[in-house]
């Protein structure tokens, strides 16, 4: 009987560090397999991925610092995260990333050296993105001024502060699958898709997720205050707080922050407009709403 | 016997008193929450008026700049509206605010000028420019609501 329980203890520490030591690592490390030898980088349209991307309102800190050196604190549930440098310094920022490199921390959240990324980097977005856009968005990178700003790595607590986990995090929340059009859509429809659950990530905030941190298949249907979001109303579906607005009240908007009531959010959103979709052209934030307003 | 009788008679004026005071108190937090909100409805009229000529292209694009200045105009009530702390209630001024009234009131004043120089840019007549420093006057005004609203989700307004 004592036998039995000692084996049934032992099993219970030595089958998780097994799972722990053998199975974790391979995990969440799908990749898309893509001939990047095949695409030409353009600077000039990187720069608008960047914008589509919101990638400004986290890698920089408004207050004082360069330009993609490196944003402020994200307070989480977690612990405080900080968004790192990438600007092109090969000390303190990602110069040294290949373009290989690149595509694989957008596409599947590994960095070069095999680590999983945070999700905190909205890579279950950015894994939609077109490969152009990523490669695009990597010349232009290239040419922005290197900072030799250290980034801070993150302070979170045990044990969600191990990487490892991710991985099994990212079996059932992460494809590297890029987005396709929707055939009996148009072409507006389709980019606005494209923008909303791409680049733009909109579903980050206004998805809710599950108690694993999963996001549920309500897309932008509103997220409560949770562990993993601060919370954020619903865009779509049954409750969207947006369902009476028309498309050019969407569009004015995301360019300039004033409701159609004439009222101006203070929430993330403020940083959002600032910093994403102000700098955005008028038939982009058109086919975003046009998407909004009929996600089905 | 009488001696308790008037005692009690005291306390209960007391009592009243001390109602009627809190009472009155109550009312004239209500009266003060809902002058500011009134202000801020003013200000938020007249930006949604703005919104509404350039979005709809509305033949009243000379109206933009009397709405732009009105919205100033209304930014000089701020201050006093704010003077009473009132944080409880049905109100969505975060107690922060007079914890920092100076820099409260540097953002109202911030806002303030980006009204006017949105009124001057309306007169220019160019659309564009018009649109952006329309921009520009929401984000001061969203500057402020991010450091000193509550959000909407603790809302007053949200039923829980």
């Amino acid at each position: 009987m004592r036998k039995i329980a000692i084996i049934f203890v032992l099993a219970l520490i030595i089958l998780p560090l097994i799972g722990y030591i053998l199975i974790l690592p391979s995990l969440g490390r799908d990749t898309r397999d893509t001939d990047l030898d095949a695409f030409t980088g353009d600077a000039e349209r990187g720069a608008y991925v960047l914008r589509m991307g919101g990638c400004v309102a986290c890698h920089t800190d408004s207050e004082g610092g360069m330009f993609l050196a490196g944003g402020p604190k994200i307070e989480t549930a977690f612990g405080a995260f900080y968004s790192p440098n990438i600007t092109p310094d090969p000390e303190f920022g990602i110069g040294d990333m290949s373009l290989a490199d690149f595509y694989k921390a957008m596409t599947s959240g590994l960095s070069p050296e095999g680590d999983h990324y945070f999700p905190a980097f909205p890579y279950t977005s950015y894994a939609k993105l077109d490969t152009q856009d990523i490669v695009d968005l990597k010349a232009y990178l290239d040419t922005v001024e290197p900072a030799e700003t250290p980034s801070r790595p993150h302070d979170l607590f045990w044990p969600l502060s191990d990487r490892r986990l991710i991985g099994g995090w990212k079996m059932m929340a992460h494809s590297p699958v890029p987005f396709e059009d929707v055939g009996e859509k148009g072409a507006d429809w389709n980019r606005g898709a494209y923008l909303v659950m791409g680049p733009g990530h909109c579903s980050e905030c206004h998805t809710a997720r599950s108690l694993l941190g999963v996001k549920t298949d309500a897309p932008l249907e509103g997220a409560p205050k949770s562990l993993f979001s601060p919370g954020a109303p619903a865009i779509a579906g049954p409750s969207s707080t947006i369902a009476e607005w028309t498309t050019e009240d969407i569009t004015f908007y995301l360019s300039t922050g004033l409701k159609p009531d004439g009222d101006v959010s203070g929430g993330k959103m403020t940083d959002v407009i600032d910093h994403t979709t102000s700098h955005l052209t008028d038939d982009d934030l058109n086919a975003m709403a046009t998407f909004l307003l009929d996600p089905g | 016997m009488r001696a308790l009788k008037k005692n009690m008679i005291v306390a209960a004026a007391a009592f009243s008193l001390a109602l009627s005071a809190t009472v009155g108190t109550a009312l004239a937090n209500g009266a003060h929450v809902k002058y500011r909100q009134q202000v801020m409805t003013a200000i938020g009229g007249h930006a949604g008026a703005i919104g509404t000529i350039i979005k709809s292209k509305l033949p009243m694009a000379d109206a933009i700049a009397i709405h732009a200045d009105a919205v100033a105009a209304a930014a000089a009530a701020v201050p006093a509206s704010f003077e009473e702390k009132i944080a409880e209630g049905p109100t969505d001024a975060k107690a922060d605010i007079w914890g920092n009234m100076e820099d409260f009131l540097a953002l109202n004043d911030k806002m303030r000028e980006a009204s006017l120089q949105l009124a001057e840019v309306a007169k220019g007549g160019d659309v564009k420019a018009t649109r952006q420093a329309l921009g520009a006057f929401s984000k001061s005004c969203g500057a402020c609501h991010k450091a000193y609203r509550k959000p909407k989700e603790e809302s007053y307004k949200e039923r829980r």
